[in-house]
């Protein structure tokens, strides 16, 4: 009997009813189908090049994220509660943007240390006393998802910045139906599909309100280079708007245009996957060639939206994180309908003290790292990665916070020796405009595909799944 | 359009019409190194198959000897020679990716699978002087056929608007600049001289330029008589038939930068430069060619050729 | 002091460039030890100059060029009157919390144990400081230059360095035993020896306020110091940011003219 919930036994010896014809299908349909399809998948996959670059990695600088053909299915209940968690989350941490950057009302009530916010890295004092157009901060956010039962769902990470994976959401359906359209026209699956349309509609609302007539959108990338190219261009497709690179912009008196074959064009919304610190020379980084000179100055000046906005990402730093349920009390004055992890903040000494007697149980991560790098996973180090990780907690307490090594939820997984319950998390993608927020039910599901492995990321091993949510209730 | 993605469009044009030429400028090269002695002066067709390329400047730098293994490695496989085949392609590669969007999926699907095989042949054959004619022909025949392929897709797949203009004004100018390379190296072969030298030694060094702009059987088809090097000039500078001819690039230069500037209601030095390139071309007879000097008029050409590219990228690329 | 003066920053581009954009902290802040009494900022070729404020409370000025371009000329002028407040600023309106200026923003590598020993257990912060900006000014030697700053350790290790990398290290320090510290940057109204725009730290003290340490002179700013703006570091307070689009180098010129100035105080005191 496995400790972890599964998510389509839930440990009983029958399948759950959300998951019955699916449970069917994998009875009844011959191993060969599925390495057979698995291949096919991953053959289609590389023929269109959706592929992702790993850091570090020179031999393997453009890799497949494994494809996983088992969906991976939530019930309209499910989502229904989920959603509402979701939107509420979202319209805080866009509040708690607004005021950190304006008045400051949470910190002058004492609930969130001042140090933890002006301290970090991802406050930009260049924002101090602007507002965002629209007061939107986070136009585009992921918010990383695990289940631990059939009841809650748990917040295990926001992602506020530029999260990426929405473009696998989507080409991993197109997959699954080109694959499997039998067991596809089985279920009643809400579809996806509007996402491109729901972030075209998102990004024109949020124009600089003086804009006239059709805003002129883009996307800026770093460049081909980066780890999520073919995400940005991706997206680009599907919107129908330009993928400019710094250098095909220009700033001239606070109005930012491209370079095109017939002359300069006006630009009034960028879609940034640029992080904050390359956006302007002259502002952030003065060595950055993946901005656009005087970009901080026309956004200032108001004359062009910058989404997500600059500054953003204080607010998925993993220190603020602990303080979501308070965050969200203080701003819409209910309570948080996601739940947080546990975390131990290292910077307060108790915390502190118990973390590192409970080092071989838990989960360690930096406050500022992302992508699975520079995290400890207790139970799966080694003594000697232990004690580094004892040295850096001793060193810098406040880089880092702790969480219990969450049994997170299972889901069956094909793999080459057959099917087995592989960890799985949902990243669902929230889309915040002027005219209220988005979400397409649905979301990027990654699966840890090494036997007991509960890292998910891409970089480290995981691969993903469709997410199907049904139209039918799981209970 | 993003100026950039016009640039990139370009050259993805613009770098698959090189490797389409060096792969067959290696093909004719090898075939005349293989005749006996007798039928040919071979010593310096590796020198000047590097000059024709290109690579002549750089080459001395990893090689000591221009014999047919260093060269074909240097000008196939060697990723320090900027303008190799395999550069070209992955070049290619680079800037489609770069412009994933104004691709089409075909055109893009066929150049990821092309740099995939090159990875693969590379991968089983990592040592470049080492591969055999065998593997060599193959690899030169993937190369045309990419290059072909790629072409076809556009022709098939593309909206005729301003992207693909600049696509196709990258082949044409490519294949411009290209015919006149082969004319600059084996000019001396051509004059008038020649003829009384005769034999079959010129026979074969004729039939070789022929076959490094795949013209052979055009030529035939034009002249119905037996190689002459008047001919060969004629046909590779003024013929407006001959798809690979000075003339008939320069007709399409004028044609596509026309397009472009009829989509964008403006005309400017690009079109101006290449309209006053194409007159002199359609003015021109090969008697005066050869009278003023071959030398001096496909020099001149070149000049000309680079001043237009730079006017194009003045106007167009660089925004 | 009163003084009028001029500053004049040339940039030459090797190669015409075709656009550039230039983002400038050349206009003073008034506050309790400084006077502004005319300041005027311009920019040839002429282009329209926005004034704005930065995330700090600098007054900023920005402009954009269209190319073809060989030079920009900026010029900043005007008449100011100092007072010696003993290196207090006070009466500047404050944007930052404290904690801003407590983050590490590169790494002090040799100068946070260098800085510990320098202030040696000193519970009185002030005292402290002035040691430590002896400590310093004994350590490293003044090198003018107006070239981007290295980083501190870097700077430390080296032994010399520019007025604006020595406030670099000054702040790193501080802020390595948990003082707030800022960098400054400003101009000397009195003629000394070295590049014409200077830049020091400035470092808070409870009771007081920031207070200037310049330990590239060894000395508190007084009346010869004339206060541009401050940042977290150089960058963040550069009196001059700029970018260009073309193949080009840009090699830059500044001269600083001061006239009807009276004699310095601090001269007479040395």
């Amino acid at each position: 009997m496995s400790q972890f919930f599964d998510e389509m036994t839930n440990g009983a010896a029958e399948p759950r009813a959300l998951y019955r014809r699916i449970a069917e299908w994998l009875r009844s349909a011959p191993p060969e189908l599925l390495d057979a399809r698995r291949e096919q998948a991953e053959i289609l996959f590389r023929k269109i090049g959706i592929t992702f670059a790993v850091y570090g990695d020179k031999e393997a600088a453009e890799r497949l994220i494994p494809f996983d053909i088992i969906p991976r299915l939530l019930g309209r209940d499910e989502w229904t509660r989920l959603e509402a968690g979701l939107v509420q989350r979202v319209k805080a941490l866009n509040m708690f943007l607004t005021d950190i950057y304006g008045r400051q009302e949470i910190i002058k009530a004492g609930l969130i240390p001042q140090d933890l916010i002006f301290r970090n890295e991802c406050y930009r004092p260049e924002m101090q006393g602007r507002r965002a157009p629209h007061d939107i901060w986070t136009h585009i956010a992921g918010i990383d998802i695990v289940r631990i039962d059939d009841e809650d769902f748990y917040v295990l990470e926001d992602n506020c910045r530029t999260p990426s994976g929405v473009s696998y959401m989507l080409e991993d359906r197109e997959m699954m139906m080109r694959l499997l359209p039998g067991l596809f026209a089985q279920h009643a699956v809400l579809p996806v599909d509007n996402y491109p349309d729901n972030l075209l509609a998102s990004l024109r609302s949020a124009a600089p309100p003086h804009c006239p007539g059709d805003p002129c959108i883009v996307i800026l990338t770093p460049g081909q280079f980066n780890s999520a190219y073919y995400e940005h261009s991706f997206l680009a497709d599907k919107l129908g708007v330009e993928l400019v690179e710094g250098r095909d912009l220009t700033v001239r008196d606070d109005i930012v245009y491209m370079r095109t074959t017939e002359g300069e064009k006006r630009v009034d919304v960028i879609y940034r996957r640029v992080d904050d610190d390359f956006l302007d020379p002259l502002v952030f980084r003065p060595d950055s060639v993946l901005g656009a000179a005087g970009l901080m100055g026309a956004y200032l000046a108001g004359n062009v939206t910058l989404a997500n906005a600059p500054g953003a990402g204080l607010a998925d730093d993993k220190a603020v994180y602990t303080y979501m349920p308070e965050i969200i009390r203080f701003y819409l004055g209910e309570d948080a309908k996601l739940k947080n992890v546990r975390t131990w903040r290292c910077r307060e000494p108790d915390a502190l003290k118990y973390v590192l007697e409970h080092l071989s149980e838990l989960v360690v991560k930096e406050v500022n790292g992302s992508g699975g790098y520079g995290m400890l996973v207790g139970p799966h180090a080694s003594k000697e990665q232990i004690e580094t990780f004892r040295q850096k907690l001793l060193r810098d307490p406040d880089g880092f916070i702790a969480q219990p090594t969450l049994s997170l939820s299972t889901c069956p997984t094909s793999l080459p020796g057959g099917v087995a319950p592989r960890h799985v998390d949902l990243r669902p993608f929230v889309l915040c405009g002027a005219d209220g927020v988005r979400i397409v039910p649905g979301g990027l599901t990654r699966v840890a595909l090494k036997e007991g492995s509960l890292v998910v990321n891409s970089s480290q091993g995981g691969g993903t799944k469709d997410t199907w949510v049904l139209a039918d209730n799981a209970k | 359009m993003l100026a950039r993605t016009a640039d990139n469009i370009y050259w993805v044009s613009r770098y698959l019409e090189r490797a389409d030429f060096l792969a067959r400028l290696i093909e004719a090269s090898s075939r005349i190194s293989a005749l006996p002695t007798a039928y040919a002066a071979k010593q310096d067709e590796w020198t000047s198959v590097l000059i024709a390329s290109g690579a002549d400047e750089t080459f001395p730098d990893h090689f000591e000897v221009a014999n047919e293994a260093n060269v074909t490695a240097y000008l196939a496989f060697d990723a320090r020679n900027p303008s190799s085949i395999r550069n070209c392609i992955q070049f290619a590669r680079t800037n489609a990716r770069a412009v994933r969007t104004a691709v089409t999926v075909e055109m893009w699907e066929h150049i990821n699978s092309a740099w995939l095989k090159l990875k693969n042949f590379e991968s089983q054959h990592p040592e470049p002087t080492a591969i055999d004619r065998e593997a060599l022909n193959g690899f030169l025949d993937f190369v045309k056929e990419t290059s072909s392929l790629y072409d076809g897709h556009g022709y098939r797949t593309m909206l005729r608007n301003d992207v693909y203009f600049f696509a196709r004004l990258g082949v044409s100018l490519e294949r411009a600049d290209n015919t006149a390379r082969v004319l600059d190296v084996k000019y001396q072969l051509l004059l008038p001289e020649n003829e009384t030298v005769g034999g079959s030694v010129d026979y074969f060094q004729w039939s070789t330029i022929l076959r490094s702009v795949s013209a052979l059987t055009a030529y035939h088809w034009v002249y119905r008589e037996s190689i002459k090097p008047w001919n060969v000039a004629d046909l590779l500078i003024l013929r407006p038939e001959m798809p690979r001819s000075l003339l008939s690039c320069y007709g399409e230069v004028v044609r596509w930068l026309d397009a472009i500037g009829n989509q964008y209601g403006r005309h400017g030095a690009a079109q101006r430069q290449a309209r006053a390139i194409k007159r002199k071309l359609e003015g021109a007879s090969i008697k005066e060619i050869f009278q003023s000097g071959l030398h001096e008029f496909v020099d001149g050409f070149i000049t000309e050729t680079n001043g237009l590219a730079s006017a194009i990228a003045e106007q167009y690329l660089l925004g | 002091m009163r003084a009028q003066l001029t500053l004049q920053i040339e940039v030459r581009f090797s190669d015409a460039a075709r656009s550039a954009n230039q983002l400038l902290r050349l206009t003073p802040r008034a506050f309790d030890g400084l006077h502004v009494l005319d300041w005027f900022v311009g920019v040839e070729p002429v282009a329209t100059l926005r004034r704005g404020e930065d995330g700090f409370g600098n007054i900023v000025h920005s402009c954009s060029h269209a190319g073809p371009l060989d030079k920009i000329l900026i010029t900043a002028e005007g008449l100011v009157e100092t007072q010696d407040a003993a290196g207090v600023t006070r009466g500047l309106h404050e944007k930052q919390p404290l904690d801003v200026f407590l983050r590490h923003h590169e790494s002090p590598g040799d100068i946070a144990a260098y800085a510990a020993q320098a202030l040696d257990g000193e519970t009185d912060r002030l005292t402290g400081l002035h040691r430590l900006m002896a400590a310093l000014h004994e350590k490293l030697r003044f090198a003018p230059a107006d070239v981007p700053p290295r980083p501190a350790a870097e700077v430390f290790a080296a032994g010399e360095g520019s007025a604006r990398e020595l406030a670099q290290v000054f702040v790193a320090a501080a802020r390595a035993e948990e003082i707030p510290a800022r960098f400054v940057s400003g101009l000397r109204l009195d003629g000394g020896e070295g590049a014409p725009i200077h830049a020091w730290a400035e470092a808070y003290v409870d009771g007081l306020g920031w207070i200037g340490f310049d330990s590239a002179l060894g000395f508190c700013p007084r009346d010869a110091h004339l206060r541009l703006g401050h940042g977290v570091d150089f960058f963040s307070a550069a009196p001059r940011r700029g970018a260009f689009f073309g193949y080009a180098d840009e090699k830059v010129e500044t001269r600083l003219a001061i006239s009807s100035a009276r004699q310095a105080s601090w001269q007479i005191q040395q």
